[in-house]
């Protein structure tokens, strides 16, 4: 399950934010910009800090809960892809999610570089494209339930069990998600644990 | 998503291709200095009859096309006039457009009736351009003198979003202006214009507009 898609210009700043889940905790539009701009600094000071010369930046940063993956095109752009760590095949999405980019972004004239990204036809074919690879939650019933997404703070125990309950009810594939999100309540700090790129 | 968004899908020859140099083009031209001639020839020197293979890339030609609307907009005041530049770009790609195709076509007459014109543009002229024929060709039934031709998904603006606060401009106005250039050329002087008319399933479809000459239609008429 793809839960969110970010992309990064190449001066660190927010170009487009999308939420593909519902149930996911909102940040504020400034706290997506320090997200963005955090992530951007900690990514150049990644590739910094390497033992090994030329390494890449950070390129996945691994929670209980969720992973979030980072593609860096030659030309600076970052796309970041927040996902389920179940979800398959990021490498794949990654790239058709830079065909999207570049088909419906770079080709179109009324889309200036680096700047947000205000194009119809983009979100559509990313839409479609998350569609596609299984991303989008209909299921409305997942509001209720416990939030993949919680970085900070503990899961609310009597929460999960409400969940827990929906998720009986709803079967299938959410049952998964929310045994995942019940194991977090019981160890409330998810550390986020970093892997950096090929070191080769 | 359909596959065929990037390297897959070719655009045919426009005429602009003449003075394109491909890719390969190039390779042959640097390579030259170090050893003989190889089996690419010069786009200058290529046969004007043989089509296959020489198409051009649709992504080659989706940056070129943003880069003249671009630079169109930059030199205009208003939607209107950035339509009526687009219009004038058209005109000058069918008037080679149209040369090529003539010279092309073995058998090819010279058209004197309306129908039998609209009808080579909307195959004949859309397959070489566009690589597909145009979707629907209608008679205005609101006005004698008018025509449409339209365009389920039109290439040129294949990639385009369209921003709201110019929402009225359709980048059709290139097509238009070569359809324009075409009945011109061949004695049916007309005033071409592009319309978004989205249906079901094609957000982009575009419709021409062909409003034909008066001097046209009394010729249409002594021809009966």
């Amino acid at each position: 399950m793809i839960f969110s898609i970010y992309i990064i210009n190449k001066a660190g700043g927010l170009v487009y934010n999308k939420d593909y889940s519902e149930g996911l905790s909102k940040l504020t539009s400034n706290e997506y910009l320090v997200l963005a701009g955090t992530f951007h600094g900690v990514h150049a000071i990644t590739s910094k800090i390497s033992p090994v010369p030329g390494s890449s930046g950070i390129e996945m940063l691994e929670t209980d809960t969720f992973r979030i993956h980072c593609f860096q095109t030659l030309t600076g752009t970052k796309f970041l892809l927040v996902a389920d760590p179940q979800q398959p095949s990021i490498d794949h999405t990654m790239r058709k999610i830079y065909e999207v980019y570049s088909d419906y972004c770079v080709k179109n004239p009324f889309q200036n570089p680096e700047m947000p990204i205000r194009s119809e036809q983009f979100d559509v074919h990313l839409l479609k494209l998350v569609k596609s690879v299984g991303g989008l939650v209909v299921n409305s019933n997942i509001t209720t339930s416990s939030n993949p997404y919680i970085v900070s703070g503990a899961v609310n125990t009597g929460n999960t069990g409400v969940s827990a309950s929906t998720a009986s009810g709803t079967g299938g594939t959410n049952s998964a998600l929310q045994s995942q999100t019940g194991g977090v309540s019981s160890q409330p700090a998810s550390q986020p644990t970093i892997t950096s790129g090929p070191s080769s | 998503m359909s596959g065929s968004t990037s390297t897959t899908s070719r655009l045919s020859v426009m005429s602009m291709a003449a003075s394109l140099p491909s890719v390969g083009g190039y390779t042959s031209a640097a390579s030259s200095m170090y050893s003989k001639r190889t089996t690419t020839t010069n786009i200058l020197e290529r046969h004007l009859n043989k089509t296959r293979g020489n198409e051009v890339s649709v992504n080659a030609f989706a940056f070129l096309f943003s880069e003249m609307l671009q630079y169109t907009q930059k030199r205009v005041h208003g939607i209107q006039d950035l339509e009526r530049k687009l219009n004038e770009l058209g005109y000058r790609v069918g008037i080679r457009a149209l040369d090529l195709l003539v010279w092309r076509d073995k058998n090819s007459k010279r058209e004197t009736r309306v129908l039998g014109m609209l009808y080579f543009i909307h195959t004949t002229v859309w397959k070489t351009m566009f690589g597909k024929q145009a979707d629907s060709l209608e008679k205005s039934t609101e006005n004698e003198d008018e025509y449409m031709i339209s365009d389920n998904d039109p290439i040129v603006s294949k990639f385009i979003s369209v921003p709201k606060d110019v929402s009225q401009l359709n980048c059709g106005a290139f097509m238009a202006g070569i359809v324009e250039a075409i009945m011109d050329g061949c004695q049916f002087p007309s005033r071409v214009t592009a319309h978004t008319v989205p249906i079901d399933g094609y957000p982009l479809r575009t419709t021409i507009l062909i409003k034909l000459d008066k001097d046209v239609l009394e010729r249409e008429e002594q021809l009966k």
